[in-house]
């Protein structure tokens, strides 16, 4: 993923630089600019005094000591100090105090105190999900430091305008915007609580939120295109575009079918409309779609098929306090569509069917399956969000048709389980093809034309393999 | 009852010729000639033409599908969303493809627009250009004239339905004819079974559409192309600016497009089906519509072609005169037939009267056998209309004339169409004041 990042890293010198202020048993290191340090360099030091007239360096600094993952470095004690007036922005909450001269070092040392001794209270959790391991390092931080909120600021710095602070910082690899599907799932979870600020559209290729909206022909999509009033010549019953009235020679209205001037709008004509013409493909039409090019990877989008995001403020609830103690009760990461059956409860419930099949001989058991094989080039195309809508959709008309005791769930590669009981393989091939048709339709209508590739295939299930092997045998067969 | 039966059959017994037409003159003179014997004449001239002629029929087919030329369709209306899709849908299942849909919504306050822009982006039509002021069905049209690019324009009405053989047989008559300006297609009722009302009129335009048509259309006095269906070349439209201000504006680009010298043609195997109004007082108030555009069209604004000057043609005139005649005149004529029987005939007025009505439904029901020789497309088997035609002598002879006659006098006296709401009132106020 190519990305336009809109600041400049520096790079370190290497001459390091060993101020150090020794007070009440606590050392602060002084951090200056053009005095090259190395992070390990940081260890064994109490808190940090940094240097921050120069903006840049202070905020490569500062991300950079913020986003490690050792709580050695990120949790530090940082001051700041001959601060540039712009460093606030965009880095709110990201240190702890400002250092102006040694008087201020008695209130340092308490605010150095609290953080040591909420840090020795943080518990390490490594077996976590790789959300939760974000997660719990942006709430470690904040208890460490006693804020509940986590704001979020405006800001050119975020390739979709706005910063959480540690979030942020900590993300700038994997994409800022994931940020936003992280505290979502937090809130979820019930670590954090929301309060919508804004809401804002995304690139559905790279989640950058940097887009120019524009007006484009309908047909080639070029933004090239003029806008003229429809003008009705009430006597004659004349319609056209202005200009086919317009006077090369006098500056006057004349009507092209009766000759006569246009006088006077709302007696003897009027404008009931506005038509388009693009000087690219030459079309002429009324319904100017809106495009958002997106100014880092250059993608150009209907804006339907943007992604919409909420911004929002949170409050860090008493889970998220805990959980910075504590680690994370995270709810397992996987796909899930309301009112469907996730994946690994349908292999569950279909190991049970099996058992049942097996030990009762009662009913036959079929295990059908569908996979959508290029829908990923349609994900591509219209960016994850309506892409799970249309999920969800398909797996809803899916239910429809069937048995309500019949399951369904969909794998992450775009398979859908169905388990069909009693039922002959005959009734259930047909089935399987009314919702093959009923996909292609659907898909090939609401998306541009499309063309899905779907494949179905049925197996019968008899013995009793491991339910592992059914799905790979059935996948074989797609 | 008994006696009044025993009385005319002993009139009928008794009549002589010169007595019979002394009662009957109206019905032999005008009426018995003109749609009996010239009908008859002309539809069996047209059949044996025809048959000799086939020939000519599959060159022209030929040449149409050989040069496949662009044609636009054009369908403007106001609130006709619904109509509009299920229209576009069955245009693909036409048997010629070339052409493009231009849809002209004139100032929907329904959920046309949200269609219209559907339909456009699934690829079912190519144009949709919304008004969003009402403007009127001419500006409408012409509106879509402007943007349309095919060779023919052809004119559609979107609550129709078309056969799928219909746009390629309105396509023929122009490389099988020369000189051909616009050509007319068949038009039938489609909901002739709903009432009273629709099937007398699916038997008025069997006659007056799917015969009559074809009668005028070979006596070259074809004045009339439906809007619900008609083709026209595209060149003769750009010159003439295309629609003038209705109501009645089908009849008038016919008449300019005569007016220019051009042949007007009439292609039976080219259905359309359109709905009829099913109550009668709807249908009094489309005919009050329609009538009114007589006068106000042909006597009042193409009244030149009567008089000769420049552009005199006889076809021209005959047509007009024609026209007139069997309307305008005719109607008045009537008025003093009925008062000749009553004043002349009083004695035998209830006679008169249970003759008449003998008379014109026996002459009905053998027109109607006959002529359905020459329909070659029927949306139901003949003996389905036969019980209805006995109520055609009050459909025709009464209520239209009456409707008629009343439209012709509030024009006549009140220009009232000037006031119709069909079209809006910026334009009639126009229209009123250029006596147009
Ligand atoms: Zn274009
Ligand atoms: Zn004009
Ligand atoms: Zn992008």
């Amino acid at each position: 993923m190519e990305k336009n990042r809109l600041f400049k890293k520096i790079t370190p010198l290497l001459k390091i630089d060993s101020a150090v202020i020794e007070f009440e048993k606590l050392n602060f290191k002084k951090i200056n600019v053009n005095k090259v340090w190395h992070i390990e360099q940081l260890i064994g030091y109490d808190a940090i005094i940094l240097d921050a007239s120069n903006l840049e360096f202070a905020r490569y600094f500062i991300n950079t000591i913020r986003s490690h993952h050792n709580t050695e470095y990120y949790l530090k004690p940082l001051f700041i100090y001959k601060p540039h007036p712009l460093l606030d922005i965009d880095l709110h909450n990201m240190y702890d105090g400002e250092y102006t001269s040694e008087k201020d070092l008695p209130e340092m040392k308490q605010i150095v105190w609290d953080i040591f001794l909420k840090t020795t209270e943080i518990e390490d959790v490594l077996s976590l999900s790789y959300e939760a391991q974000i997660i719990k390092r942006v709430l470690n931080y904040f208890y460490t430091r006693g804020i509940n909120e986590i704001y979020c600021t405006k800001s050119t710095f975020s390739n979709y305008g706005y910063v959480y602070p540690m979030l942020n910082a900590i993300l700038k690899e994997d994409g800022e915007s994931k940020g936003l599907d992280l505290l979502e799932w937090a809130e979820q979870e019930g670590l954090i609580t929301g309060k919508f600020h804004e809401r804002i559209y995304l690139c559905n290729k790279c989640s950058g939120g940097f887009l120019s909206f524009r007006e484009v022909c309908p047909s080639c999509h070029s933004s090239d295109s003029n806008t003229e009033d429809l003008v009705h010549h009430f006597p004659c019953a004349y319609i056209g575009p202005m200009s086919d009235f317009e006077d090369q020679y006098e500056n006057e209205l004349n009507c092209p079918k009766c000759n006569k001037n246009l006088r006077h709008i709302g007696v003897d004509y009027d404008k009931p409309s506005v038509i388009h013409h693009c000087n690219q493909c030459k079309a002429d039409f009324q319904d100017l779609l809106v495009h958002a090019k997106c100014i880092c990877c250059g993608v150009d989008t209907e804006v339907q098929f943007l992604i919409p995001k909420k911004v929002k403020k949170y409050e860090i609830m008493k889970k998220g306090k805990l959980a910075a103690i504590s680690g994370i009760l995270a709810s397992e990461s996987q796909k899930i569509i309301p009112n469907m059956i996730r994946f690994d409860t349908f292999k569950i419930m279909l190991q049970h069917e099996i058992y049942k099949v097996k030990y009762y001989k009662e009913s036959a058991l079929l295990l059908s399956g569908i996979h959508l094989n290029n829908l990923y080039e349609l994900q591509q195309k219209i960016g994850r969000h309506a892409y799970d809508r249309l999920i969800h959709d398909l797996l809803t008309e899916v239910k429809n048709m069937l048995k309500s005791i019949d399951l369904v769930s969909i794998d992450n590669d775009d398979t859908l389980f169905i388990t069909v009981l009693d039922a002959d393989i005959q009734e259930t091939n047909d089935i399987l093809l009314k919702i093959k048709t009923l996909f292609t339709v659907l898909i090939y209508d609401n998306f541009k034309k499309f063309e899905v590739d779907i494949k179905v295939a049925t197996i019968d299930i008899t013995t009793d393999n491991n339910i592992e092997d059914y799905i790979k045998l059935l996948k074989k067969e797609l | 009852m008994q006696d009044y039966l025993d009385n005319l059959i002993t009139y009928i017994f008794n009549i002589g010729t010169d007595r019979f037409v002394r009662v009957f003159w109206f019905f032999i003179i005008f009426e018995g000639v003109r749609y009996y014997i010239i009908d008859m004449f002309v539809l069996l001239c047209w059949k044996i033409k025809g048959y000799f002629q086939r020939d000519k029929f599959v060159v022209a087919k030929k040449s149409l599908w050989k040069e496949q030329p662009l044609i636009s369709i054009i369908i403007p209306g106001k609130n006709e969303g619904e109509h509009i899709y299920k229209l576009a849908i069955s245009l693909k299942e036409q048997t010629y493809q070339n052409f493009e849909i231009i849809v002209i919504d004139d100032g929907s306050d329904d959920l046309t627009p949200i269609i219209g822009a559907n339909l456009k982006n699934l690829g079912y039509i190519n144009m949709f250009i919304r008004n969003e002021v009402r403007g009127g069905k001419a500006s409408a049209a012409n509106l879509g004239m402007r943007y349309a690019k095919g060779k023919y324009i052809i004119h559609l009405d979107a609550d129709c339905s078309y056969d799928r053989d219909a746009i390629e047989n309105i396509l023929i008559p122009f490389y099988r004819y020369e000189n051909i300006g616009a050509v007319g297609g068949n038009v039938q009722v489609r909901n002739y079974d709903k009432s009273i009302c629709t099937r007398l009129q699916a038997i008025e335009y069997a006659n007056s559409i799917s015969i009559g048509r074809i009668v005028n259309s070979e006596l070259g006095i074809l004045r009339i192309i439906s809007g619900a269906f008609g083709a026209f070349r595209r060149d003769i439209l750009d010159r003439l600016g295309s629609w003038d201000i209705g109501p009645g504006l089908d009849g008038d680009i016919t008449v300019k497009i005569r007016k220019l010298g051009y042949r007007i043609k009439f292609a039976p195997d080219a259905v359309c089906q359109t709905s009829v109004p099913d109550t009668f007082t709807k249908l009094k108030k489309q005919r009050l519509r329609w009538d009114k555009s007589l006068i106000r069209f042909r006597v009042r604004k193409h009244k030149d072609v009567m008089f000769p000057n420049k552009n005199f043609r006889f076809s021209n005139f005959f047509s007009f005169a024609e026209n007139i005649t069997y309307n305008l005149i005719l109607n008045a004529k009537w008025y003093v037939y009925i008062m000749d029987i009553i004043f002349n005939i009083t004695s035998m007025i209830q006679i008169v009267f249970g003759l008449n009505i003998i008379i014109y439904t026996i002459s009905n029901i053998l027109k109607y056998i006959l002529f359905s020789m020459f329909r070659s497309r029927k949306n139901a088997p003949i003996t389905y209309f036969i019980p209805y035609l006995p109520l055609m002598v009050i459909y025709y002879g009464y209520f239209l004339r009456i409707v008629r006659t009343r439209a012709y006098l509030q024009e006549i006296f009140f220009r009232a169409s000037y006031d119709d709401s069909w079209n809006p009132q910026k334009s009639s106020k126009y229209a009123k004041l250029l006596r147009i």
